[in-house]
C-alpha cells in the first residue's frame, strides 16, 4: 500500500477516533455490564420481597382484572407470564401522554385485586439506556449513536488499513519500556485487531438498531409500492393487528393460548403475550418466546386470534428466510442470547477491551502531538487529556455512585430518579474537576474517587441488604457475590491507576502533560533541573 | 479533514440508497434478496464513505459521490417508468 494513502486513512482514523471516541467508551463500558442486564436486575431488587411462582390461571385473572379495571389497557396490553427469575405474572401497558412521552402501568394480582405499585428498581434499564444513548436525551441520543455507528465504521476500515501492512510484524508485538507512546500503541492494535470482527458486527448491528428505519424510508418511496410492515413484518414474525370488529368477545385462555403456541412451535417458553384490542372480536394475540433449537437465534413468535385461537402467523428460526435469518442473527449476536454465561463472559471482556480501546486511542493522540523539548504541551493535548479523563472515569464513577444509590435509596419511591441523579451528579462532576486540576491531578482524583465509589459497593450491600460477600458466597447467591467480587477487582484496579498516574506525575517524563505541574505553571511546567534531564 | 469527512459520511449515503435501490429493482423476481439487500446497506455505507478518502480531492470525491448517485436515481426512475418495482 502507497505510504500516502497509509497516511491519508492514518488521519482518517485519527479523527474519526477523535469524534466517536468518547461516546463509545460509554457505550462499551455501560454495555459490557448491560450483557448481564438480568442479573443486574436481580442485584437490584434483592431487597423486594420475592413472591411465589404465579400460574397460567392466574395470568388470566390478572389480565381479566385489569380489562376490567382499566379499559384503556385493552389496545395495546403485554402479559409477562411467570418465569424462573421473574416468578409473578405481570401485566403491563404504555399510556401516551400529551407531552408525546409514555407511561408505564404495571399490574400484579393481590388477593383478589390488582397491585398497581411499579416496580421501583431502575439501575439494570438506566445502565441500558446509557449504552444506547451516552446519556444524552433518549431519541436525540440514539439518533446520534447510530452516526456515532458510521464513523466508528470508518475508524474500523482506517485502523485496519493503517495496520496492515505492518500487521505480521506488530500484530502480537508488545513492547513496554520508556516508550510510552509505543506501548500504548501495540496494546491498541492488539486489542483492536483481535476484536475487529466482533467491533464490525457491534458497529453494523447498533446503526440497524439505531438508524434502521432512516436506511429503509427513502426505498418506501423509490421501489417498493406495498407498506413496508406488510412487506417484512410477517416475515420477522411483527404481523400487523387486525381492525377492531366493535363487537365485543371473550378472550381464550392464557393456558390454552400457550398451548397452541406450543404445538406450531414446539417446546416454546413463553416471555411475552403481546394482546392488540384485548375484549374485541378482533383481537390479536402474539406470543414471544425462545424455543430449543440449534441455530444462533432462538426467539419465535406465534400470533393468534385472541378470541378464536386460529393462528394468523408464525416465525421460528429453523423455518425463517434468508433475510429474517440475516437480521435476527445480526440481533441475536448484537444482544449475546446465544451460548449462555460462556458468552456473555466473552462479551463482558470484549465490551471492556473495546472501552480500552477507545480511551487508548485518544491517549495515542495526545502521545503523539506530545512536545518533546519543552514543558509547555499544545492547548489541544491539555484539553483532549482532561475531556478524555473527565469523561472516560467520570462515567465509571459515575455508574459505579448509580449502583450505590439504587442499593441505599431502595424504599424511595423516587429511587429512579435518585439512581440517575447520582450518575450525572457523579459524572458533570467529574469533567468539571478534570478541567478545574491540571491533568495529572485531576485524573489521579478522579481515579481515586472511582476505586472509592466502587469499593463501597459490597459494602453497600452488607449494610443495607444485610449481605456481606462471604455471605452471599456461602447462600449460592450469584448475582450479588459477582457484583461484589467485580466491584473489589475493579477497585484495586482503580487504585492502581490512581497510583502508577501519581507516580508517572512526579518522576516520568517531565515534557508532557502528564508532568507533575510546578508552582507557578497551571500545567506541566517542570523545574529547571527536570528538564536538563530530559532536554 | 471536516470537509473531507462531512462529504464521505453524507454524500456516500444517497449513492448507497441509489445502489441498494437499483439492485432490488434489478433483482425484482427475487423477494428473497430483499431484507438481506436492505442489511447490506450499512457495510456499503461505510465501504463507499471509506474509499471516497481515496480521491485526492474532496470535490473530485463530493462529483463522483453526487454522480453516482444521480445516475443511481435516473436508472431506477428509468425502471419505474417501464414499470418495474420490487
Amino acid at each position: 500500500m502507497k505510504a500516502n494513502v497509509v497516511k491519508t486513512f492514518l488521519n482518517v482514523h485519527t479523527w474519526t477516533g477523535l469524534g466517536a471516541g468518547m461516546a463509545l467508551f460509554i457505550a462499551f463500558y455501560a454495555g459490557a455490564m448491560t450483557v448481564f442486564f438480568h442479573e443486574l436486575e436481580v442485584w437490584d431488587s434483592h431487597a423486594a420481597t420475592v413472591a411465589e411462582s404465579g400460574s397460567h390461571a392466574d395470568a388470566q385473572r390478572l389480565i381479566d382484572r385489569v380489562l376490567q379495571e382499566d379499559p384503556a389497557a385493552a389496545a395495546s396490553l403485554r402479559l409477562y407470564p411467570a418465569q424462573p427469575g421473574h416468578p409473578e405474572n405481570v401485566a403491563r401497558w404504555f399510556e401516551r401522554t400529551e407531552g408525546g412521552t409514555f407511561e408505564r402501568h404495571d399490574y400484579r394480582l393481590e388477593g383478589d385485586g390488582l397491585n398497581r405499585e411499579q416496580d421501583n428498581a431502575h439501575l439494570a434499564g438506566f445502565i441500558y439506556r446509557l449504552h444506547y444513548t451516552a446519556g444524552l436525551p433518549s431519541s436525540f441520543g440514539l439518533y446520534v449513536l447510530g452516526i456515532v455507528c458510521l464513523i466508528y465504521g470508518i475508524a474500523l476500515v482506517s485502523g485496519l488499513l493503517v495496520f496492515l501492512p505492518g500487521l505480521f510484524k506488530d500484530l502480537f508485538a508488545l513492547r513496554p519500556g520508556k516508550n510510552n507512546k509505543r506501548f500504548w500503541l501495540d496494546t491498541h492494535n492488539i486489542v483492536g485487531v483481535l476484536s475487529l470482527p466482533w467491533h464490525i458486527m457491534f458497529a453494523w448491528s447498533s446503526a440497524v438498531l439505531a438508524i434502521g428505519v432512516f436506511f429503509l424510508a427513502p426505498f418506501q418511496f423509490l421501489v417498493f409500492e406495498d407498506d413496508l410492515q406488510a412487506l417484512f413484518g410477517a416475515e420477522l414474525g411483527l404481523a400487523a393487528p387486525m381492525e377492531p370488529a366493535g363487537q365485543s368477545a371473550p378472550l381464550v385462555p392464557v393456558a390454552e393460548l400457550l398451548r397452541i403456541a406450543d404445538a406450531e412451535a414446539p417446546g416454546i417458553e413463553a416471555t411475552q403475550l403481546r394482546y392488540s384490542h384485548a375484549g374485541d372480536a378482533n383481537a390479536t394475540v402474539t406470543i414471544y418466546g425462545d424455543v430449543p433449537v440449534e441455530t444462533l437465534d432462538t426467539s419465535a413468535a406465534v400470533t393468534l386470534s385472541a378470541t378464536t385461537g386460529a393462528v394468523l402467523n408464525v416465525s421460528h428460526p429453523e423455518r425463517a428466510s434468508a433475510g429474517a435469518t440475516f437480521y435476527n442473527g445480526l440481533i441475536a449476536l448484537h444482544f449475546v442470547s446465544f451460548g449462555g454465561f460462556a458468552a456473555k463472559w466473552l462479551y463482558f471482556v470484549l465490551g471492556l477491551a473495546g472501552a480500552y480501546l477507545f480511551y487508548s486511542g485518544n491517549l495515542l493522540w495526545v502521545e503523539t502531538r506530545r512536545r518533546r523539548r519543552q514543558p509547555e504541551q499544545p492547548g489541544n493535548t491539555l484539553f483532549l487529556a482532561r475531556l478524555n479523563t473527565g469523561v472516560c472515569v467520570g462515567c465509571m464513577a459515575g455508574i459505579s455512585a448509580a449502583f450505590l444509590a439504587s442499593r441505599a435509596l431502595a424504599d424511595f419511591a423516587d429511587r429512579a430518579d435518585y439512581t440517575e441523579l447520582a450518575y450525572f451528579g457523579v459524572f458533570l462532576g467529574a469533567l468539571g474537576w478534570s478541567f478545574l486540576r491540571s491533568v495529572p491531578n485531576g485524573a489521579r482524583d478522579l481515579l481515586y474517587l472511582c476505586a472509592g465509589l466502587t469499593a463501597l459497593i459490597p459494602a453497600f450491600d452488607a449494610i443495607f441488604v444485610d449481605m456481606p460477600i462471604w455471605r452471599s458466597l456461602l447462600q449460592a447467591r450469584w448475582e450479588l457475590f459477582v457484583v461484589d467480587a467485580l466491584a473489589i477487582a475493579a477497585a484495586v484496579a482503580f487504585w492502581r491507576m490512581a497510583v502508577a498516574v501519581e507516580r508517572r506525575a512526579r518522576s516520568g517524563e517531565t515534557n508532557s502533560v502528564w508532568a507533575q505541574p510546578q508552582v507557578g505553571s497551571p500545567t506541566t511546567a517542570p523545574s529547571a533541573g527536570a528538564s536538563l534531564q530530559n532536554p | 479533514m471536516l470537509a473531507r469527512s462531512l462529504v464521505a459520511c453524507l454524500l456516500s449515503f444517497p449513492a448507497t440508497i441509489a445502489l441498494v435501490g437499483l439492485f432490488l429493482l434489478a433483482t425484482s423476481g427475487a423477494p428473497a434478496l430483499r431484507l438481506p439487500s436492505l442489511l447490506m446497506i450499512f457495510p456499503i455505507w461505510v465501504g463507499l464513505a471509506s474509499a471516497s478518502y481515496l480521491i485526492p480531492h474532496t470535490g473530485k470525491a463530493a462529483a463522483l459521490l453526487t454522480g453516482v448517485s444521480l445516475a443511481g436515481f435516473a436508472a431506477i426512475a428509468l425502471l419505474r417508468y417501464l414499470g418495474v418495482s420490487a
